[in-house]
This record gives structure tokens, sequence and C-alpha cells, in this order.
């Protein structure tokens, strides 16, 4: 039976059809019936659904009957097809022998769909080019095709085009992944091994653990291993996706499904690791993954600080599902007791909090993101901060480092100039320039990561009209002349509202901001004074001029319900700021520095 | 010995003012007939619930001189059925610039109306047009002078600031002109942008132009100012008085005593639950055809909310402020207890003066009132 199973993943850019494209095939094989579909199965979080995006991966067993007769089980591991989720990107594709690669028919390669298909061909995996979109009057698949073997350098001769909105194409998909993707190799009487490459927690069965079997087998009552914790537990159930979760008796080599084994804490299955089993333990894992560092920071606080608790609590659940979350309690003088947290990217950051405020309903004050700066101190200590405030006194630093990043914009010629001025501006260094066909080229550029994180994808993109495609990957720390830019409101210095910036920028950056704080600070009973400073060195100063009149006018018998009403939702505003010695700051300030414009 | 209201509205107008978000439709005949028929309907239920004597009568609007004088009289005969007051208590008449007659408010007056709230908001023609009123300044002296001939003394007039495009100059002259008239009483009033007005609209629109907050406080600055030196008593937030001139009627509310709202869209406060009329000129006059209040909200104040009411509209009251020994024998507790920290800290901050009798709000506090209310919500 393991020479009829087929592991494979969707390879493509965000909008071009992978949701879609599985959709078809989750019907096309009956899988499920039109009626119990929702649109898009794979992106079951509200919020993949209306970001348009994958964020989990999540995994779907479809049975095929092949034009050969034999029926066939195809597994569907889908990837995330952003940037920042390249973490899980590897995860998926070590649990798959091949890869659909899928185009947008109009817009063809983009810089992420590059980064993914490397990755996927350093892994071995059999690629399938899907062309699609091809019902689109402005399709050009010729083109497209044309792309894939000069950019990529990826034979086309199996490639399908196909239309997943209009269901074109599906058939010769099916039967190229049956014909194409080698089935899974290993051995059913070797030893256990089973990679987990994901997990999910579950509030009645625990940990739910997404495991792809490689050799051995896996089943209810037997006792397995965690290779890494050396932690044994007692199998309760083991099955498919269906992509509900449906028992099986076990999993053998080449399976993709479940697993539960009473495990409470998620920290006890590490995503990467082998489960084998306790009587008869493999020798060794399988090879994890490359281990990702978060180099995006943020401080997350809860905007009432009796949400503590909850929040810390919100943040052990999600990590149980998402590996590449860190967090440590962390305080802040303006904000009380919160969570310094680390994400993969920006999008990742944005990701957490919303589901963080939707799905656990907290109420939080996010501090502008920040990347992991490396300090050698004058005493030849080596210090990474990933706080500003943390800094240590400039007479106290040798020299700084930054993380730099390599940045592949894919990008329509006639923007080639845009694109580079906007690198200029954000310290980019240019390193080279290739077209991947008469009309787009791949422009590479170093920058710091830092200026990344400013509102650059925005621009990116509103610079380019939209069609700037971006990738970009760490390539380690240069040093960097970084200043501490701090700010202080009514004299005192808000620690939550300090920055880190280049030395050069520090002047422009400090007027900027206290531009913005005093338009988003309200008028209170006094004035307030806002200053940007670096060391002792005030070099920007604005003023949020004292309320003067703040009287309800008319309250007569007939009002009286509704004017309290009116002062209960003023005070309910006052209680989501922040309250800084005298000072009411609302949430919106401490994300000020990012929409400070050049 | 506390006091009760009556109040009744008049869900009449000629024309809807653009800033105006009260109940009120346009008169014609029908309309009068349905709400007075179902006015006096109410007028026996709660009579016969809360009837007994009351110490003022507040016709407010709306405008109720769109009625005419004989319904006047039929409302309060029926009143007279099941309420009580003396000749001296204190009847108030919201009017119009331009809506009555010498020989409509000298009948009035016969009727024992004692008091009369004239709208004025502006003597300027060119804002009154923008805002939709129908009066001139003309109509305002004309008034003045049918007032004086009528017998009536006790009188106010509203001024409104805050006006799109108006100068402070424009204001204080409103100001000078209700003083030079003789007004015992002025209430003065910033413009609301309240949802859903036209008003509301064209400032969404970009069509009307705010004038700016600092402009805005100079006015009420300024404006009362101007009040004081010339003798009135900044008695309440918005309400300015020669002595013994105060409204009765709506030191009752501030003092959060008893009141008995009539018509739709009214508010009664009695036995500690405070009721809402439906906003519906049809609706309220079906339920009272059926034998039923016209009731939408009614909500119940007690304990700690009740006592938060009564701090937050007493220290509207800036010169009497919240009397300390009304207050213990209502609650059985002294507020300078019941907020000791929250008053000590504003007495600390020069914003609140507390006595042997009464907390009030400074001066200072004054235009930063609701800043200091809040703290006193429950």
């Amino acid at each position: 039976m393991q020479d009829r199973i087929r592991n494979f993943c969707i390879i493509a850019h965000i909008d071009h059809g992978k949701s879609t494209l599985a959709d078809r095939l989750i019907e096309f094989t009956g899988t499920m019936s039109e009626r119990d579909m929702q649109e898009q199965v794979l992106d079951n979080m509200d919020l993949e659904r209306e970001r348009g995006i994958t964020i989990k991966l999540q995994a779907v067993r479809l049975v095929y009957h092949a034009k050969d007769g034999e029926e066939y089980t195809l597994n569907l591991i889908d990837t995330p097809g952003h940037v920042d989720f390249s973490y899980e990107v590897s995860r998926s594709l070590a649990a798959c022998e091949g890869a659909l690669l899928v185009v947008d028919a109009v817009q063809g390669i983009e810089a992420q769909t590059l980064a993914n298909v490397y990755l996927a061909l350093d892994s071995n995996l059999t690629i399938i080019p899907v062309i699609n979109k091809i019902d689109l009057s402005s399709a050009d698949p010729e083109r497209v095709l044309r792309e894939i073997e000069e950019v990529i350098g990826l034979p086309t001769d199996n490639a399908i085009l196909c239309s997943a909105k209009e269901g074109v194409g599906i058939a010769e998909i099916l039967e190229a992944i049956v014909r194409e993707i080698p089935p899974p190799q290993g051995d059913i009487d070797a030893p256990l091994q089973a990679l987990i490459f994901d997990s999910h927690y579950d509030s009645y069965r625990g940990v739910i653990s997404y495991v792809r079997v490689v050799n051995g087998s896996i089943q209810r009552g037997q006792k397995i291993r965690m290779i890494a914790t050396a932690r044994e537990y007692e199998v309760d159930d083991v099955g498919v996706f269906t992509p509900p979760r449906l028992p099986v008796p076990a999993l053998t080599p080449g399976m993709v499904g479940y697993c539960i084994a009473g495990i409470k804490n998620v920290k006890d299955t590490r995503v990467g690791d082998t489960i084998t089993g306790a009587a008869n333990p493999a020798p060794r894992a399988l090879p994890g993954y490359r281990k990702i560092t978060p180099m995006v920071f943020c401080g997350l606080y809860p905007s009432e600080n009796n949400q503590y608790e909850e929040l810390r609590d919100a943040l052990d659940k999600l990590k149980l599902n998402d590996s590449s979350l860190i967090y440590e309690p962390e305080t802040s003088d303006a904000l009380g007791f919160g969570f310094r947290c680390g994400f993969l990217g920006l999008l990742h950051m944005e990701v957490i909090q919303e589901r963080l405020e939707r799905e656990y309903e907290l109420d939080l004050v996010t501090t502008a993101p920040n990347t992991l700066y490396r300090v050698l101190t004058t005493s030849n200590e080596e210090l990474f901060i990933d706080n500003p405030a943390h800094l240590p006194p400039s007479n106290k630093i040798e020299m700084m480092y930054e993380p730099y990043v390599k940045a592949s914009i894919i990008v329509p010629e006639e923007y080639i100039g845009t694109m580079m001025e906007l690198c200029q501006e954000r310290r980019g260094t240019f390193k080279n320039m290739e077209y991947l066909d008469t009309t787009r080229v791949v422009i590479t550029y170093e920058l710091p990561l830092s200026e990344i994180l400013y509102d650059y994808f925005d621009q990116l993109k509103s610079r380019s009209r939209g069609y700037a495609s971006l990738d970009y990957e760490l390539i380690g720390y240069r040093e960097a002349d970084l200043v501490k830019l701090d700010v202080l409101l009514n004299g005192e210095p808000v620690d939550a509202l300090s920055c880190i910036v280049h030395a050069d920028r520090a002047q422009q950056k400090g007027r900027g901001l206290t531009e913005k704080l005093r338009k988003i600070i309200p008028r209170q009973m006094f004035d307030i004074p806002i200053q940007a400073a670096v060391g002792a060195k005030i070099i920007a100063r604005e003023t949020v001029k004292a309320m003067r009149k703040d009287v309800l006018a008319k309250c007569y018998g007939g009002d009286i319900t509704r004017k309290r009403k009116l002062l209960e939702k003023q005070k309910e505003g006052k209680k989501r700021m922040k309250q800084v010695g005298n000072v009411e700051i609302p949430q919106e300030a401490f994300m000020a520095i990012l929409k400070v414009d050049e | 010995m506390s006091r009760r209201g009556l109040y009744i509205h008049v869900p009449l107008c000629r024309g809807k003012c653009l800033y105006c978000d009260f109940y009120s439709l346009a008169i014609d005949d029908t309309r009068v007939a349905q709400y007075m028929e179902a006015l006096l309907k109410e007028i026996g239920i709660k009579g016969a619930m809360w009837g007994g004597p009351i110490d003022t009568i507040y016709f407010g609007g709306g405008t109720p001189s769109c009625l005419s004088v004989d319904k006047v009289a039929a409302i309060l005969k029926e009143c007279g059925r099941f309420f009580t007051w003396e000749r001296a208590c204190e009847v108030t008449f919201e009017l119009n610039p331009g809506t009555t007659d010498g020989r409509y408010l000298k009948e009035l007056h016969a009727l024992g109306v004692t008091r009369v709230s004239v709208g004025l908001q502006t003597k300027e023609p060119h804002h009154l047009a923008r805002l939709g009123r129908s009066h001139t300044g003309d109509d305002f002296f004309r008034l003045m002078e049918n007032l004086r001939v009528a017998g009536f003394c006790n009188y106010s007039v509203d001024a409104m600031y805050g006006l799109p495009r108006q100068t402070l100059y424009e204001h204080l002259d409103t100001l000078r002109t209700i003083v030079a008239a003789g007004a015992p009483h002025v209430s003065v009033y910033a413009l609301q942008v309240e949802p859903f007005t036209p008003l509301a609209d064209l400032v969404a629109q970009g069509e009307v132009a705010l004038p700016t907050d600092d402009l805005v406080a100079d006015m009420m600055l300024a404006g009362g100012e101007y009040l004081e030196a010339q003798g009135f008593l900044h008695y309440e937030f918005s309400n300015f008085a020669r002595a013994n001139c105060q409204s009765q009627h709506n030191i009752i509310y501030w003092h959060n005593e008893e009141y008995i709202g009539l018509g739709p869209s009214a508010a009664s406060y009695i036995g500690g639950r405070r009721s809402v009329n439906v906003p519906d000129i049809t609706q309220y006059a079906l339920s009272l055809n059926a034998g039923r209040l016209p009731v939408q909200t009614c909500e119940l104040l007690t304990g700690e909310k009740a006592m938060s009411e009564t701090i937050i509209l007493g220290l509207r009251l800036l010169d009497e402020g919240v009397n300390r020994g009304r207050f213990s024998r209502r609650f059985g507790r002294d507020c300078v207890e019941v907020y000791s920290s929250v008053m000590a800290k504003l007495v600390g901050q020069g914003l609140l003066e507390v006595t042997e009798e009464a907390v009030r709000l400074t001066a200072r506090a004054f235009p930063l009132a609701n800043q200091i209310l809040i703290k006193f919500l429950s």
C-alpha cells in the first residue's frame, strides 16, 4: 500500500491561487461533499481567510481513483506563501516527496515563489509546474513557462496549464501527482521513526501531533518516545485528516496523520522532533529543520494590568502551535508588566497580535518593533539587545552591529528607478540587477533589517502600484553607527517610546516623532512638553497645549442618562490610555515611530 | 424638603433647526389632535399614580408656542385634576421669537404661566438662517416688548456660541443685546453637533466649518466674564441669573430631585426610577389609547449610582454646589466620606472646594468640568 501513497505540497506566491486549487483537488476527489466545503478548506483560521494568506500549515488526505484503476492516497500538506513563514515551509517540505509549483499565468514568477522553489529543490523534491489562471484574458502561459525554465532552470515539459477557478486541468494535475511524484520510501519492519511537522493543542484531547511516518508503524496503545526530550507516552489514538480527524488502526511508512498520546504540554512535542518506539527505539532522529531565530521584537502589554495572566496563558497556547514565537516577561515604567516577544517578521508579528486580540479577546498595547542588535561593550562583553530601553549608555558601547538582509525585489522595468530610490533612502547597498524576461527584473540590495520594519513593504507596493514582490534573507550582522532616541513627556523619559536609529537620521526621526506624538496625545489639563533626546542632548521639542474647555453644556431632565453615558464613555477612553506620571498616552502613541514620514 | 417638578414636552415645531436632536415634528392639525388626546390620557394615568403637590411646571419642546392658548389651558386644567400647585409656583413656557403675538402672551400670563424661556440663540440673521431658524432680530425686540406689556418680569433668553463662522465679537454682541433688553436670566450653550442631525451631515461633508476649540473656549470664558461683570450670577455651567431669578424647575434636575415627564420622549424620575417615553408620536398615542404608559426605557438608580448622579448633577451648580446636609439626609452618609480619596485629591489640585455646607467646583475647575465629573462615576 506504501506505493499508492503520494505526499505533496503546493508552492505559490500569495494570490496565485493555491487555496482555490487545493479546494478543487478536494472537491474533485470527492473528499468532501460540496455541501460540507467551506470556501478554502485549508485556510480555516478566520484571519487566514480574511487576509487570503496561509499561516499555519494543514494537512488533508485525498483518496484518488487514478486512470490506472488503482486507488491512491494523496496527502496534501499546505505551505505558507509569505516570506516570514519560510520556517513553516521547510517543515512541510520535509514531510513531502513532491511539490506543485503554482504560478499565476498573468503575473509570472514572484520573489517568494523563487525562495520557496529553491528550498524545495534543496530538499530533493520532485516539482510539477502548474500555470494557473489561464482563463484570464491577459494570461500569457508561454512567457511564464519560459520564465520557469530560464530563471529557475526547471524543465517544463511536464507543466500543466490550469484554471483552478474554472476547474480546468484538475484531473491532469492529479494524474501527474500519481505519475511523477515518487512513492515514499521506508521500511515497515524497521524501528519507528515519525517526523513531527506540526502540533496543535486541543482543550479536550491535549496535544495533537501532526506526523509523517518514515519507518516502522505507530498504533494505539503503543509506548512511544520523543527522541529530543526522551519523554515517553502511550498512544491514545492515531488517524488521518479527511480533513476532519478520522481514526485508523495504524500509521505506516509514508502516511501522514495525527497522533494523540495524552501529552499535556506542547513543549513536550517539539516540532521537528522524531517519535520512535519506547520498546525498540531508532538509533537516531530524522534530520530536523533549519533552526530559525526571531529577528523582530516588540513589547506586548495588556492595556489593563489585570489581563497579564490571561496574556501569558494566551501566548502559551499560541506557542503550542507556533514554535517560532518566543517571549519572555519584561516590565516597563510606562506600560507595567508585559512580554518582549520575538517574531519571524512583521507579518508574523501582526498575525500574532491579531490572534491574541481576536481569539483571546485581549486588549493589547504594542510597542514599535525593533530588530536584535549586537553590542560590544567597552569591557569587551557581547550583548544582544532586543529592547531599545536596555541599550547600555553610549560611553559603555565600543561598537554596535545590526542585522542585514539580502533583499530580492522583482518588479517591471519601469519601476527600477523608484525601487532603487526607496532602497537608497533605507541605507541600502546595490548588489545586482538581472532581467527575468524582457520586461521584469530582479534587483538585489543589501539593507539593514531595521529599515525593512518601518513601512518598507507598504512603500514598495505603493511605489510600484502593487507590482513589486519582495523576498529577503538574513546575511548577518554589520557594524553601524546607531544611537538610542529617547522621548520625554513632561520632562519624564518614557521607556516604551525609546528606539534605536542611525546617528545620521536621529535629528530627522526625533523631529518627526515629536510632531507625530503631538498629534496623537490628546490635550490634557496642563501643557505637555514632548522632547526627543539622544543621550543628554534634546534634539526636538513640541508641546501639547493644555485643554481649555471640556464641559457638557446642556444637562436637563431628559438628558441625564445620555449625558452620564457620554461621561462614562469618556472615562472608558481614558482607561484605555496609559498613565505615565501625570500624562495620559493613547495606545497608538507607542507605534508612532513607524508612521514618521521620511 | 424635596421638591417635585412637572415637565410637558410639546414635540411640534414650525420647522426643524439643523442642529436639533430633540424629538419634534412639523406642526399640523391632525398631529396636534393626536398629541392632545394622548397627552390628556397620560396626565390621567400619571396623575392617578403620582398626583399631589408639585413645585414647578415646565412646557418644553419642540415649540410649545405652536399650541393655541386653549390647548395650553386644557393641559393645565387636566393637570389640575391630579396635581396641586401654589399660585406663586414657577410655570415656564418655552417660545421662539416670531411665533407669538401680544395677545397670546397676555392670555398665557392669565393662565398662570409665570416665566418664559426665549430661544434667541444669536441676533445675527445670517447665523440664524444658517442654523435653519426662521426668526429675525426684529422678532426678538418685538417679543421683548410684548412680554413686558403682558406682565412677564421673569424670563430667560438662550444664546448659542461656537456657530459656524461666528466671531467672538458677534457672540458678545448677542449677550449685550440680551442684557440690554433687560432679561434677568440667560442660558448660554455651545453648539453641539449631535449625531444624525442635518448639521452633522453638513460638517461631515465639509459644507460647514466649525470654529476651533480655542475660539469656542474663548467664547465661553469671555461670555461668562461679561455676564458676571453685568451682575449675573453664574449659577450653573450654562446658566446665569440675576438675584432670585434662577430656574427653579431646572434646579430640581440638578438637585437630582423628582420630576414627572409628559409627552413623547419626556423623561420622568420618580421613586428612584428614571423612565423615558417613546420618542414617536404615533407609538406614544397607540400605547396610551391602549391604556399603557408609553415607556421606552427605564432604569432603577439606587445606592452608588444615585449618589454618583447626585454629585455629578450637583457640581453643575457652581455657586451652591452639592449640599452636604441634603446628601446625608438622602443617603445616610456624608458625601465627603463616600468620595473621600477622590475629593481629597481634587482639593489638593485646587479643583474642588469643600466647606461645612457644600462641595463645589472652583472657578479654575469649571472649564474642564468633565475631567472632574468622570471621577465621580460609579
